[in-house]
């Protein structure tokens, strides 16, 4: 069975003309239809400018280079019309930021309907009804007033549920949510993740699902891949992922959180900050920063390898191959 | 005492039916004051302005006649203390007498009837090429930010803004009448043509009512050099801040939200860029109008071009006060009710922006 979309080295170059920067390096990976695949990593690690790349938006000053594959064509070839046939239809996004990702000019209403009307040739009171149904789905109350309504006159919370709404209107395959619950309050976050849960299961939707937050990642994800740095560090099903981590940075992130069972270690933050794009260490980008650093760490970048059953690591040592400190 | 506090309440009704409506007629009655406020401002310069209207209006030897002179400030009320001659002309002013120019024999409100069209035919047809030409190249020039056109872009808007409207017009004079003859030198019509009749003072639109074809096309190649030259710096002044503007609209995630719909690429820039980037433009459109105002000062003389312009400057050599009140009101009546204007399209264009 061939995946639904297949992202072949992907790697992301900004100004590949003056001063090249590069931003993503060398991720792969694939998503199954009705899949839920998370992508971690700190801020600045890529996580976007993936997204960004997979959607064929990137800014004008970056360049992708490898492949995505979906329905047959490569999405980083696709210009103009046949690019545009997939965005928003096929594929679509859900942005980090509500605050800024609705235009603060334009109706609710209008903004959830001009795709629709685009792409799926229905008029005007077709496009609105379903924006109602839309809106109810993701608990908008009033529906016909938020259509006629701004988006200063949401909260954040509710600005993100339209976004997600506006982002399923053409019913797409594929949806890219950048940290679709960062914004939103507990109670809040639990209702977008069961109705994406509910999406992936009844309409075989196919997530990918960017976050920084494990516990997010844990609750609905199926497989979890780890960036760091541009470059993908880990990638294992999910509940692999507390218990069969096998790289110093995964291990990292996990001890990171916070634990409600209040048992075990106080949260241990990671020591440093991620490099910039523009100044990453030789080697393992990681290495100035891992406790398992050895010299080897800083020659060569090492490569993701397999290491048991759909598991990647990019960590050659292994440091908890006997249980390891946790 | 119950009336006014139906009234308050009326008044509060209004405001929430009738927002925009409430806030135009606020605004016209403050023009009103202020129009006072610019009268006497204008009042006191001009007649702060040493050399004496007597002189300039009379001639040599006349002026050395002292019942000549006499006679003269008598007549339009120049021997009388400076307060005095500014009641009087308030209190004419009130009754919408502008006063009598000095130069023209004629009412000063008659002379602004007769000469506001032209300046209003070439101010806006100035705006229209600074407002089109200025908003596409700001926004060609932001999508692709620091390329080439970019920077030719930015070259073009300095030497826009740099070069003083004078010397363009005598270089565009020079290039398009006199060295290639491709456009006319002077004046609204040729002085062959016969002019179309008056219906809105714009000979362009005049002669298209009159179905005047030819006289139609002298109108516009007479139009094209003035205007061109009248909206040169205020082109460049629009491109450098419909750039910035756009630039800062490209940086939200609703612009790439639009791309990520799939919409045409039309669509994200008019509906979703342009939309964003249109109050700033706006703004910088209503001061570009003052600009254009001032400079038709100096195009309309140099053009020849019978406007409000030209009045204002001929009005100034010969030191004819009330015309050059007359101008001076003009021209801040309508810079006000410009901004008056911006202000009511911010909110209509941005729905977060409320009415004070």
């Amino acid at each position: 069975m061939t995946a639904l979309l297949e992202v072949r080295r992907l790697g992301v170059t900004a100004r590949p003309d003056t001063a090249p920067v590069t931003i993503v390096e060398d991720v792969s990976f694939t998503m199954e239809r009705g899949e839920v695949l998370g992508l971690a990593g700190e801020s600045g690690s890529g996580k976007t400018m993936t997204a960004l790349a997979l959607m064929g938006i990137l800014p004008a000053q970056s360049r992708a280079t490898g492949e995505v594959r979906f329905a047959d064509e490569d999405v980083l070839k696709l210009r103009g019309r046949a690019l545009r046939q997939i965005q928003g239809r096929r594929i679509a996004m859900v942005f980090q930021d509500p605050s800024s990702a609705l235009h603060p000019m334009l109706t609710i209403g209008r903004q959830m309907t001009e795709h629709m009307r685009h792409h799926l040739g229905i008029d005007r009171r077709d496009s609105e009804q379903r924006a109602l149904d839309l809106l109810d789905q993701v608990r908008i109350p009033d529906p016909k007033a938020a259509l006629k309504a701004f988006p200063h006159q949401f909260s954040g919370g509710m600005r993100q549920r339209i976004q997600i709404a506006i982002a399923l209107a053409c019913e797409p395959d594929v949806l890219i949510a950048d940290e679709p619950t960062t914004a939103l309050d507990v109670t809040i976050q639990a209702g977008v993740l069961r109705l994406l849960d509910g999406l992936r299961r009844d309409r075989g939707l196919a997530v990918l699902l960017i976050t920084h937050d494990l516990a997010v990642l844990s609750a609905l994800a199926d497989r979890v891949v780890v960036m760091y740095a541009g470059r993908i560090v880990e990638s294992c099903a999910v509940k692999e992922l507390a218990t069969g981590n096998r790289h110093p940075y995964t291990r990292a992130l996990l001890s990171s959180l916070p634990r409600p069972d209040a048992r075990g270690p106080a949260l241990v933050p990671i020591g440093g900050t991620p490099p910039s794009p523009a100044a990453r260490p030789p080697g393992c980008a990681f290495n100035p920063r891992c406790d398992f650093a050895v010299d080897a760490c800083a020659s060569a970048v090492p490569p993701l390898v397999e290491i048991g059953q759909g598991h990647h690591s990019a960590c050659p040592l292994d440091p908890f191959a006997d249980g390891g400190p946790r | 005492m119950t009336m006014a506090i139906l009234s308050v309440r009326a008044l509060k009704r209004a405001r929430t039916r009738h927002p925009i409506a409430v806030f135009v007629i606020r605004r016209l009655l403050a023009l009103v004051a202020l129009a006072l406020g610019i009268s006497l401002v204008s009042f006191v310069l001009t007649h702060l302005v040493p050399g004496n209207p007597a002189v300039a209006n009379l001639g040599q030897q006349a002026s050395n006649d002292p019942a000549a002179v006499h006679a003269f400030e008598a007549r339009y009320g120049l021997d009388k203390p400076l307060p005095e001659q500014y009641v009087i002309y308030v209190g004419h002013l009130l009754h919408g007498d502008l006063g009598v120019s000095e130069q023209t024999q004629r009412p000063v409100l008659t002379d602004m009837v007769s000469y506001a069209p032209p300046t209003a035919e070439l101010a806006l047809t100035a705006m229209f090429i600074a407002v089109v030409v200025g908003v596409g190249l700001g926004l060609s020039a932001a999508l692709r930010h620091n390329g080439w056109l970019d920077r030719t872009v930015r070259i073009f808007t300095l030497v826009g803004v740099s070069i003083p409207i004078f010397w363009f017009a005598l270089l565009a004079l020079y290039i398009f009448y006199l060295r290639f003859g491709i456009l006319p030198g002077v004046g609204r019509l040729a002085p062959t043509v016969q002019p179309p009749p008056t219906v809105t003072g714009f000979a362009t639109i005049d002669s298209l009512l009159a179905g005047q074809w030819s006289t139609f096309v002298d109108a516009v190649s007479h139009l094209i050099l003035p205007a061109v030259v009248l909206a040169a710096p205020v082109t460049s002044l629009i491109t450098r801040f419909a750039r910035a503007a756009v630039l800062e609209v490209l940086g939200n995630d609703y612009v790439n939200a639009a791309r990520a719909k799939g919409l045409p690429t039309h669509t994200v820039l008019l509906r979703h860029v342009l939309r964003a980037a249109l109050s700033s433009i706006i703004t910088v459109a209503g001061l570009a109008l003052a600009n254009v105002l001032t400079g038709t000062v100096l195009v309309e003389r140099i053009f020849s071009w019978p406007g409000i312009g030209q009045y204002a400057y001929n009005s100034a050599i010969n030191l004819d006060l009330p015309s050059i009140m007359g101008a001076t009101l003009f021209v801040a009546i309508v810079y006000t009710l410009t901004n008056l204007v911006v202000d009511v399209l911010y909110t209509v264009i941005d729905p977060r922006v409320r009415l004070a």
